[in-house]
């Protein structure tokens, strides 16, 4: 059984999501760094790493809606962040008894994961960017919940005005 | 991908929640500690009149006038009376309320990408309080 060992050095505020062969690996948290095992008998393995935000979601405004509610006209809603980080890295590596494989970001500029194997390995894709959509999605939803905020006001007033008149 | 949204999700609701209980567990424990705040300003009271006897003792200038004007803030305070009525049914609402969210909050931090066991030994502690506060209630503790 080959072990493989990847340590994930990104920004905590990151969700990071690890697919090794297509499954998706839990891994555990230490300090900054996030370290993954797996076990397997195979020779090459797939390496997929990219990040998940909550506005990925087709249905985002249903959810703030929905934040908006539970969260008390969204005052104790902690909101969606202003994370417009992208990462998207992909790669087949040579397996051997114990495989340790570093993956980290960043200094601003770099548009590109820093690697390090201890075999050899195949760079698919390494790609770090700011995703534009999701930034239009941040100003959507403040402009969502100004909405809500003056659809509550109307409502309330409508019903202090009815039970008034 | 879907998966990971969902503890996203669940963190993120489980927050909002968790909030929402702590700030529904600290308006409980005021109502319920108000009919108490009743017994307690007599002994502000006599405290303050015990401060004002011996000021006076000493002969320090605390003319007749300030000495009425502080009795009778006192007095009006002391004739105010929580409604323990609606204490009581505010109670019965919130307690049940912060039981459940205490439940809903640990389970979306079980299931949150994020686990945060501070959160869910808060909550847990807030649900056994609330559990206590609302046994208080219904065998009328308050309300006598």
């Amino acid at each position: 059984m080959n072990n493989f060992r990847l340590t994930l050095n990104t920004p905590s505020k990151l969700a990071m999501v690890v697919l090794i062969d297509g499954k998706t690996i839990r891994g555990k948290k230490k300090r900054d760094k996030t370290i993954y095992n797996f076990n397997t008998t195979k020779n090459m393995i797939d390496v997929n790493i990219f990040n998940v935000v909550e506005l990925d979601s087709p249905v985002w405004w249903l959810w703030s809606i929905f934040y908006f509610i539970i969260g008390i006209f969204g005052i104790f809603d902690r909101g969606f962040g202003k994370m417009t980080d992208r990462i998207e890295c992909a790669f087949r590596v040579s397996m051997a008894d114990n495989v340790n494989m570093s993956v980290g970001t960043w200094y601003k500029d770099n548009s590109v994961c820093t690697v390090q194997c201890d075999t050899m390995y195949k760079e698919i894709k390494n790609k770090v960017w700011q995703d534009d959509s999701l930034k239009k999605k941040i100003k959507l939803n403040k402009l969502l919940r100004v909405g809500l905020w003056l659809v509550s006001i109307l409502v309330i007033v409508a019903i202090v005005l009815k039970e008034v008149l | 991908m879907g998966k990971e949204l969902l503890r996203q999700r669940a963190y993120h609701t489980g927050t909002i929640l968790f909030r929402v209980m702590m700030l529904s567990l600290g308006v409980s424990i005021l109502c319920f500690v108000a009919p108490m705040i009743q017994a307690l300003y007599g002994l502000v009271v006599l405290l303050f009149l015990l401060t004002v006897i011996l000021f006076t003792l000493g002969l320090i200038l605390l003319d007749e006038e300030k000495v009425a004007w502080i009795q009778s803030t006192f007095d009006h305070l002391s004739e105010l009376k929580p409604n323990l009525e609606l204490i009581c049914k505010i109670l019965q609402v919130m307690l049940p309320m912060i039981v459940a969210l205490s439940v809903v909050v640990i389970v979306c931090q079980l299931l949150a990408s994020k686990r945060s066991f501070g959160k869910i030994i808060a909550s847990a502690i807030a649900g056994l309080v609330a559990v206590t506060l609302w046994i208080c209630v219904s065998k009328g503790v308050i309300g006598r």
